[in-house]
């Protein structure tokens, strides 16, 4: 909103000052009961729950989810990605957009009401401030005051809180990247690599910043999805309403009279208590209608609900409804739109399954030596130098045996096994020797890496043997 | 009469020029390094220092980002309105 004032300045009163912006308030969200609220305190339980432990748990020594960037190595749930499976990272993310894509169709910004660590994060933070500072009314009070004793005492029992909790979150993030127990030890010792405390340090006060001082305004002002939520909308799109019909003309009554003057249609539903507006993490008037500041939490449903139900009105002047539904048409879940998310949701799906199923459970990497094209040996062979890398992803401990073809009397000098345990991956660097007759500038030739223990475990790679310029003459 | 607009508060600005640019550093950095091995990059850059993949993850985000906050602040630049630009002694 553009807020216009003249300047204070003597000299320069002919100017106008345009303000192009309105400094956001501090919000004091009032403490809420209800079904939703219940539901997001489940889901916080849930989902910090998973965040908090994920990173300990472990199946037959294999991380349950570990990111491992240093071995370059993602486990997640029993599956093992490396590098090469960078397409099934992508087709996990392409899963999760279809998701949000899919649900914010059905239902609205469920994302963001219950399940965005923006949310999560902020709902604790504001447990612990509640906690230090008692209820959002006295906050209010106590902030607008002056700097008391008592004041500075709670103000630094919630930044004490905050700072735990912050920290804690900061390195259970980093143990998402690099082994928890290990870096629980380094911790204790204090013997933590630079950058491992820099970005414990850097997610910790990530998440002071986010869920302790910027709150809303990340969802406001900084959250990509909150600007093209409503792209996924559509009239049958469930979003929290207020029933303008029922609730105007909005009034306060006494209780006496309320029901009489509800039957003059005097009044509206509305009692205009102003609950909803307060319980409002964002800040808004849900009566104003649906604003893209709304995150859909809820809390004005439970508050309008409790309210109502004192006043013994049917609940629901705020609720879940559709567009459609407000305005009295038939309200379809099963439309275009959803049945095309949910396809694209099942085809990726599909194709992700098929692909992490489909992975090759031995892999072969081959590398010339950058060095030298070839070597020409004293007896008239030629040598060519190549590094090897085989990838173990069965589950077991694999012997594999390295042979080269392709060239009539292609042989490989000096080792050609290699031993990995499962998901290992093992370089072996092989230098390949062959007759010079016959040999071309360019020769294509075969590797191929078969399992002594399991025989059906081949793999072939394709690459080149260079020979000497005067072979072409 | 001359219309003086006032600035853009310096937090507004900084949080515009940096929170997108760090979100797009995010993910180059993720495909680049999903393609490319921070050791392998090491070898052929400077090998005479000591890094770890951890450091050369962590360069390559840094680098990432400020390439990616110089391109915003350059949006920023263009997108300022005459009156700021005119005004002389203030930066929003």
């Amino acid at each position: 909103m553009a807020t216009t004032r003249q300047t204070g300045n003597a000299s320069d009163n002919s100017s106008t000052v345009i303000d192009l912006y309105v400094r956001s308030e501090k919000i004091y969200p009032r403490e809420v009961r209800g079904l939703f609220s219940r539901l997001r305190v489940i889901t916080v339980w849930v989902l910090l729950g998973l965040y908090y432990l994920l990173p300990w748990l472990s199946i037959d020594g294999q991380p349950l989810v570990l990111f491992d960037l240093p071995a370059r190595k993602f486990y997640i749930f029993g599956l093992v990605f490396w590098p090469q499976d960078f397409i099934l990272l992508t087709g996990l993310l392409v899963l999760a957009a279809l998701s949000l894509f899919f649900f914010t169709a059905l239902a609205g910004r469920l994302w963001c009401g219950y399940a965005c660590p923006q949310t999560v994060w902020t709902e604790v933070f504001i447990w612990l401030e509640r906690l230090a500072e008692g209820p959002a009314s006295k906050r209010k009070k106590r902030d607008r005051g002056g700097w008391t004793g008592e004041k500075i005492r709670r103000k630094i029992v919630k930044h004490g809180l905050w700072l735990i909790f912050a920290l804690w979150t900061g390195f259970t993030f980093v143990g998402f990247f690099t082994p928890i127990t290990e870096l629980a030890e380094k911790i204790v010792q204090l013997n933590t690599g630079g950058w491992e405390t820099f970005w414990v340090l850097f997610y910790s006060f990530a998440t002071w910043g986010n869920a302790g001082v910027l709150r809303e305004q990340v969802c406001k002002y900084m959250c990509p999805y909150a600007r093209f939520q409503s792209a996924m909308f559509d009239d049958d799109t469930l979003v929290i309403s207020y029933d303008q019909e029922r609730g105007e003309p909005r009034g306060s009554r006494s209780r006496k009279l309320a029901h009489a003057q509800l039957a003059d249609n005097q009044l509206g539903d509305c009692i205009d208590c102003t609950l909803c507006v307060q319980v409002c993490p964002t800040g808004i008037d849900i009566r104003e209608g649906l604003q893209y500041e709304c995150i859909a939490c809820a809390a004005c449903i439970d508050v309008c609900d409790d309210v109502m139900q004192r006043m013994q009105y049917p609940t629901g002047l705020i609720r879940y409804t559709t567009q459609n539904a407000m305005d009295n048409r038939a309200s379809r879940i099963i439309r275009p739109r959803i049945l095309l998310y949910a396809a694209l949701l099942l085809a990726v799906l599909t194709a992700w399954v098929i692909g992490v199923s489909q992975r090759d459970p031995v892999m072969l990497d081959v590398m010339r030596d950058r060095n030298a094209l070839f070597r020409e040996l004293p007896d008239g062979r030629v040598e060519n130098s190549f590094l090897l890398r085989v990838m173990n992803r069965t589950g077991q401990q694999q012997q594999f045996s390295i042979t080269a073809g392709g060239l009539p009397g292609l042989e490989i000098y000096g080792t050609a096994e290699l031993q990995l345990e499962p998901g290992e991956i093992g370089s072996l660097p092989v230098t390949l020797r062959a007759a010079s007759e016959g040999l071309k500038l360019r020769n294509d030739i075969t590797f191929t890496a078969q399992s002594t223990d399991t025989p059906e475990l081949i793999v072939e790679e394709p690459s080149r043997f260079f020979g000497p310029r005067r072979n072409l003459r | 009469m001359t219309d003086r607009v006032k600035p853009r508060p310096l937090g507004q600005r900084l949080a515009a020029i940096l929170w997108p640019s760090f979100l797009w550093a995010g993910i180059a950095t993720m495909v680049l390094f999903a393609l490319v091995d921070p050791v392998d990059l090491h070898a052929i850059s400077f090998p005479q220092w000591q890094l770890s993949r951890t450091a050369g993850y962590s360069i390559g985000f840094f680098m990432f980002w400020l390439v990616t906050a110089a391109s915003s602040g350059g949006t920023w630049l263009l997108l300022r309105r005459r009156a700021v630009i005119n005004q002389i002694g203030t930066d929003g």
